[in-house]
């Protein structure tokens, strides 16, 4: 059975071969699969670049800093900029659609800007010119029409009834079919092989009968190529988000502050928590009056301040990251009907492209964040005296009134930012679901195309 | 020659792939309408919301002050917020309106620390690609054309009745038009149908663009009809054309704008982006460590009308503040036009390649109709900066005069509000250009009708 099964594919290849508008096609895929790579790789390195540049300018202008009050160096805060993921040239994912650029400060967790797609001059609704756009998109759709016209050119040629009855088996005639197509489109467009095969048993009735169907199946196919990679995968995950409505920054940001007022108000003098908190740090300091404590109490108050809001603030980015896995969920879900998204899911997850790498970053930024503003409330604490902490004229040289300074020393020892990615394994876990789908599409076809194989005549 | 025209409605109308296509464009049309729909409505609802959230904000922040706190002192914290409204036909071309802020919160600190603040959206989701109406129009509707009119000549040939045809009186070329008119007319009178009832179903006002759209719809599928016929001339089998007329839609629905884009984003990079971040904070937070009267100076360049009221140099006061966030708008400012300048021209590059690629051309000027392109977006943004402007000098006598709350008419506030509602203008070159393609390819045709 095997070499039968060899024989069909190599016919097939050659026929292949001998396809003028196919080879034609697969000179113009292959040549754009190349200059989308290289172009998306140079693209790439010149984000790096301008990316390193742009962070070494502001490590050093956190580093020359002059003596500051910390809690000016806290809002003097820092830009952080995404690294690009090492195999962004080949799967772009979700980094055009996300920001670029943090600015993290005392008080405040801001949005990433200027992603890509917010200045973007149209809407790509096939996604930028990449590596995985033409394998995952666009090879599917010629391996369905080589399909189509391959079998179509055996029922016209007579020569299936032939190679039956010489004893060639179907599932060798059919998996011979598929060794070729997969041969030709290498193994990377597996998904859209195991459709195409699904679809070569599907004709298998109407192949025998009516006279129109090559086209109608070449029709078929390009229909079904259109429903499960174009529209399933925009439409399901689409219906799966309106159940789980993100909130806009303003309400987001609202119910941060209702929630930060909850745990304690600042903008309220007689606000009951900070009343409770400065009773307490001075009755654990055992003195009255919060001239008398030995650390600076504006600082204590920052931290605890620090703390609240970005507990409200981390309460509601749970619940937004919720959101964003349903998003996931509903994607995951439509990828059981489409191998094309369960392909793109995998392939941006593996890429490290896709929207848990880009929250990953900012949890990480965001924890740098906390770390940092702690530090410079600490320093506040201890090193600016209490009778210290309000404006003067300063004289001198900067002639700018300011709270008392502190060395610059305090903080240029302070570890610059670093991303640190997730290894390997946590993206092969995240692209598990999505492969499993694609698992569970090649053994159900297979499973099926065996139970609808054809008797022997 | 009517009884030939007969049969061929017949047939087509009997095909059962025909029908299924039809079904599914169906399907994707409301689909993309709920969706788009969906999208716009949300917004809708959150700039609704939005004045509530900003009287909420207020009176939290205002609300235990005493009567005699400094009022600039709370203006720190103050928000205002803007609103970008949605044009009436924005939930048909959605464009990237759902990727871009439209409900901008502003303090009266450095402009350009907020203006690029992104909002929350899903980046999954955007990255799959919408499914607005636009695209369900340039890109679906195309595959309709060519599922019925890529084999317009060569079904014939293949049945063997083509050379029954050509001996009729009629000539070859009046086939072929009457053949491609009948199957063009039925999908394009589907198309058109929807895209007619299209904004109607979403709420769009009756104006001209009602007519207009339905008809950019139907040149952008004789473009497509047309191509069809071109590729007829060639004589080849119908695979070979519907494989012809697939690489086409590849080419002008997949390739060709992401190939420009790219080519557009590579010609005109955005350093300006990081440059303007770099020197707003540098420039602001830089002021702190720079004598007052340097900084007053720089205010006074921008706003003379200032230089009498005397400002303390010893200690802090909120004038030397508003001053020193105004410094950090200065120093990004060039960067800033520049970037705006650098976004506008990449705008007019790319676009000067859409009349080469009709589903470009006509995705664009959707989006231009409903407002939701990048100039779009950039004329929002340059309301907010004037916004910006006028809270500034709305609050600076309040700023300069110390004044406490209690003096202050916090509603008298200046209030936002940008809509841009387009209109059917916008609509009149693409067609035009559509119609140029349409007729090169007729005279094409024509010229070369000998090879049919």
């Amino acid at each position: 059975m095997r070499p039968a099964l060899v024989r069909v594919a190599r016919v097939e290849l050659t026929r292949m071969r001998r396809s003028g508008a196919l080879a034609a096609l697969a000179v113009v895929l292959g040549g754009l699969i190349v200059a989308s790579g290289l172009v998306a790789w140079r693209a790439e390195r010149a984000y790096e670049a301008q990316r390193q540049r742009y962070s070494a300018t502001v490590d050093a202008q956190w580093d020359q800093q002059p003596d500051r009050h910390p809690h000016r160096v806290s809002h003097y805060g820092y830009l952080l900029f995404r690294p690009r993921a090492p195999l962004g040239f080949f799967d772009a994912g979700v980094t055009a659609n996300t920001g670029s650029t943090l600015f993290i400060e005392a008080h405040r967790q801001n949005s990433m800007n200027f992603g890509d797609a917010a200045h973007a001059d149209a809407p790509l609704r096939f996604g930028g010119l990449s590596m995985a756009l033409v394998l995952q998109l666009l090879i599917p759709l010629v391996i369905f029409i080589a399909a189509a016209g391959s079998v179509a050119r055996e029922r016209e040629e007579g020569t299936l009834a032939l190679v039956r009855s010489l004893g060639t088996s179907w599932a060798a005639w059919l998996g011979g079919k598929v060794l070729a197509l997969v041969v030709a489109a290498l193994a990377i467009v597996l998904p859209g092989t195991l459709v195409v095969a699904a679809v070569l048993a599907a004709t298998r009735d109407v192949a025998w009968t009516s006279d129109a169907w090559a086209r109608t199946g070449a029709l078929a196919l390009v229909g079904l190529w259109l429903a499960l990679w174009v529209i399933v995968p925009r439409v399901v995950p689409a219906i799966g988000a309106a159940a789980d409505q993100l909130p806009t920054r303003a309400a987001f940001e609202a119910e941060v502050e209702r929630r930060t007022r909850a745990l304690g108000d600042s903008h309220n003098p007689n606000d009951p928590t900070f009343a409770a908190f400065k009773a307490e740090t001075l009755a654990k300091a055992g003195v009255s009056r919060v001239e008398d404590l030995p650390v600076n109490y504006n600082g204590i108050l920052m931290i605890e301040g620090e703390r609240l809001t970005t507990d409200a603030y981390r309460g509601m980015r749970a619940l937004l990251d919720d959101s964003r896995r349903g998003h996931e969920r509903s994607a995951t879900i439509a990828a059981a009907v489409s191998p094309f998204l369960a392909m793109r899911l995998a392939s941006m997850a593996l890429a490290g492209v896709d929207v848990r790498h880009v929250d990953d970053f900012e949890r990480q930024a965001e924890d740098y964040r906390y770390t940092l503003v702690q530090h410079l409330n600490q320093l506040h604490a201890e090193e600016v005296g209490h009778a210290d902490d309000r404006y003067v004229s300063s004289g001198g040289g900067s002639d700018a009134p300011s709270r008392k300074r502190i060395e610059a020393e305090h903080w240029q020892d302070t570890p610059a930012f670093a991303y640190v990615a997730p290894v390997f394994g946590t993206a092969a876990a995240q692209a598990a679901a999505a492969l499993a789908v694609l698992g569970l599409w090649l053994g159900g076809m297979t499973v099926w195309l065996w139970r609808v194989r054809p008797g022997v005549a | 020659v009517g009884v030939l025209l007969r049969l061929e409605l017949a047939r087509l109308l009997r095909s059962r792939a025909l029908v299924a296509a039809g079904a599914i464009w169906l399907v994707a049309a409301a689909g993309s309408l709920v969706h788009g729909h969906g999208v716009i409505e949300r917004q809708r609802r959150a700039l609704a919301e939005s004045a509530a959230l900003q009287a909420e904000h207020h009176a939290a922040i205002l609300g235990h002050q005493p009567p005699t706190a400094v009022a600039a002192d709370q203006l720190y914290y103050l928000t205002f917020h803007t609103r970008h409204e949605a044009s009436p036909w924005a939930a048909l071309s959605v464009g990237q309106r759902d990727e871009r802020s439209f409900n901008l919160k502003i303090r009266m600190l450095a402009l350009h620390g907020q203006l690029y603040d992104a909002d929350i959206t899903s980046p999954l989701l955007a990255a799959l690609g919408a499914f607005d109406f636009a695209f369900v129009l340039i890109a679906l509707a195309p595959l309709l054309v060519i599922a019925v009119c890529h084999d317009v000549v060569s079904s014939e040939r293949e049945a063997g009745t083509w050379p029954l045809v050509r001996a009729e009186s009629v000539s070859a070329l009046r086939m072929l038009a009457l053949k491609l008119g009948v199957r063009f007319g039925v999908v394009a009178a589907l198309v058109v149908a929807t895209t007619a009832a299209a904004p109607l179903l979403v709420g769009a006002p009756l104006d001209a663009r009602v007519v207009v759209v339905p008809a950019v719809a139907l040149a952008y599928l004789a473009v497509w009809a047309m191509a069809a016929a071109v590729v007829a001339l060639a004589g080849r089998a119908s695979d070979v054309n519907a494989l012809v007329m697939l690489g086409l839609w590849v080419l002008w629905v997949v390739v060709g704008p992401a190939l420009v884009t790219t080519a557009g984003a590579a010609r005109f990079p955005t350093p300006e982006a990081l440059e303007l971040t770099v020197q707003q904070r540098h420039g602001y937070h830089g002021s702190w460590d720079r004598p007052v009267a340097e900084t007053m100076a720089a205010f006074y360049a921008r706003y003379p009308q200032w230089k009498d009221v005397p400002v303390a140099t010893d200690r802090y006061t909120n004038a030397w503040y508003y001053a020193m966030q105004q410094r950090g708008d200065d120093a990004a400012a060039t960067a800033a036009a520049g970037y705006f300048e650098t976004l506008r021209a990449r705008h007019g590059w790319v676009s000067g390649w859409w009349p080469l690629l009709p589903p470009a051309l006509v995705q664009a000027a959707l989006d231009r109709t409903a407002r939701t392109d990048l100039p779009a977006h950039l004329g929002y943004l340059e309301s907010v900066a004037a916004y910006h402007e006028r809270i500034k000098q709305h609050f600076f006598p309040i700023v300069f005069n110390d004044a406490p709350i209690s003096a202050v008419d916090w509603q008298a506030a200046p209030r936002h509000e940008h809509r841009d509602d387009g209109a059917a203008g916008d609509l009149t070159g693409a067609f035009g250009l559509l119609a140029v393609w349409v007729a090169a390819a007729t005279v094409l045709v024509t010229a070369r009708r000998a090879t049919l």
